[in-house]
């Protein structure tokens, strides 16, 4: 922008009524300073563009004002609590469809011998996990009874504990098989002298299987859930499977013979 | 607009409105008057004013309603006579603003306007633009041709500043 005498009026005007930027207004302020002759004619415009610092108040200012009803007052608030509530209920109807889906859910889950039919059958079909495992009964000499356990207790310390006959069944068949190296610790059912019922276990009865076993390592006033259980559970299931894997492989390495190849010879390795 | 939207618009726009009627007309009771119109025609049209275009709005009303008065009016030296009256009100008036605000009075009503919008409430060509109703060029040159009046007037004989 280059300012001259032709048009340097109209730059005073426009910095009068103040519509110049800075950079501009700093040049137009330059121009006038090196001609004295526009002094006047800047401050004569500036002093048209004063600006009032008169105050004006508007009298009775509140006869303009409108009632705000506490119906209004009201309305205001509902609309930001409809909102609130539609998130609320959204959530509460999400939490109580996810508890009912949860309590629908069989206990248990699919038995080891079941896993192993579905492994003969090479996995052709998917693995039933909604099989149910029918509870036993076993009674012993002393009168001691071992109930076998539908549904796992809710928490460890409330009433006797019972065996889960249910998932140590497949296991005991299994016991004759299994080597004696892998032979895993004893499935035993931890029995129940009625005349004793005691809120902790008596460790040396107790060798804890499945999940009397790991509701005994838990303390006592932890809650334990019903559906933490069955996660349990289902870990017990697979692990059994894998150790029933694990000695079939084992018989198999025992059997084998290795034939080691060093050049042209070849070693037999028992 | 809600109801408490247009109750801000009373508090913080009331004031400047009524100086805005004021130095305009020149007389307190028609500014008082034109300004409860503002408001009452803004509260009955309140769903079709957005809140943040409430002052623009007030202030067309105001201007419109001034030009109003002014051409009722007719004679420019009865506005000129008002206008005499209504700064010998004025209290505390230094004397660069009592001879500016005659100056004022010897302008026509929209230039008078023009300034009052300008100077008096700050706005920008454009805004001003949008409140009368003229393109921003018209406002540019009706504002200066009003500050060249001005500033003869300051600058003349009997007004030397």
């Amino acid at each position: 922008m280059k300012l001259n005498h032709e048009h340097i009026e109209e730059y005073l005007l426009l910095l009068a009524d103040r519509e110049l930027d800075q950079t501009t207004e700093d040049a137009v302020r330059a121009f006038v300073g090196q001609h004295d002759q526009y002094k006047p004619l800047l401050e004569a415009y500036l002093a048209t563009s004063t600006i009032d610092t008169d105050v004006f108040v508007f009298p009775d200012k509140e006869s303009l004002l409108q009632p705000e009803t506490a119906v209004m007052l009201l309305r205001k608030m509902f609309v930001s609590l409809k909102m609130a509530a539609a998130v609320i209920l959204i959530l509460g109807l999400g939490a109580a469809f996810l508890l009912m889906f949860r309590s629908d859910v069989p206990s248990t889950g699919p038995s080891v011998a079941a896993i192993q039919e579905h492994k003969g059958k090479g996995a052709a079909a998917p693995l039933n996990r909604t099989a149910v495992v029918r509870p036993e009964e076993k009674a012993d000499g002393n009168n001691n009874t071992s109930k076998a356990l539908v549904k796992p207790m809710r928490y460890a310390h409330k009433g006797p504990v019972h065996s889960v006959a249910a998932h140590s069944i497949p296991v005991a068949r299994l016991k004759e098989d299994i080597p004696a190296e892998l032979a895993p610790a004893a499935v035993a059912h931890i029995t129940i002298n009625p005349e004793q019922q005691s809120d902790t276990i008596i460790p040396e009865q107790v060798q804890p299987s499945g999940v009397a076993g790991v509701r005994a390592a838990l303390p006592v006033w932890l809650p334990v859930q019903e559906e933490n259980l069955q996660g349990v559970q289902d870990l017990i299931a697979h692990i059994q499977v894998l150790r029933v894997e694990l000695q079939a492989k084992t018989k198999t390495l025992r059997n084998a013979i290795f034939v080691i190849s060093i050049g042209d010879k070849q070693i037999p390795v028992n | 607009m809600t109801t408490s939207e247009y109750n801000q618009c009373v508090h913080e726009l009331a004031d400047g409105l009524y100086r805005f009627a004021c130095k305009s007309i020149g007389d307190k009771e028609e500014a008082k008057d034109m300004v409860q119109q503002a408001f009452t025609v803004l509260w009955e049209k309140r769903e079709e004013v957005p809140p943040d275009k409430g002052k623009s709005y007030l202030f067309t009303i105001t201007y419109r309603k001034c030009m109003d008065v002014h051409r009722a009016r007719g004679r420019t030296t009865d506005a000129e006579r008002l206008h005499e009256n209504f700064l010998s009100e004025q209290p505390q008036t230094s004397d660069l603003k009592k001879i500016l605000q005659k100056a004022l009075a010897t302008l026509d009503e929209q230039s008078r306007n023009l300034v009052l919008l300008k100077d008096y409430e700050g706005y920008r060509y454009e805004e001003i633009a949008k409140v009368t109703g003229l393109n921003s060029t018209q406002v540019r040159v009706y504002l200066h041709r009003a500050r060249k009046i001005l500033k003869n007037y300051l600058v003349s004989k009997e007004h030397v500043i």
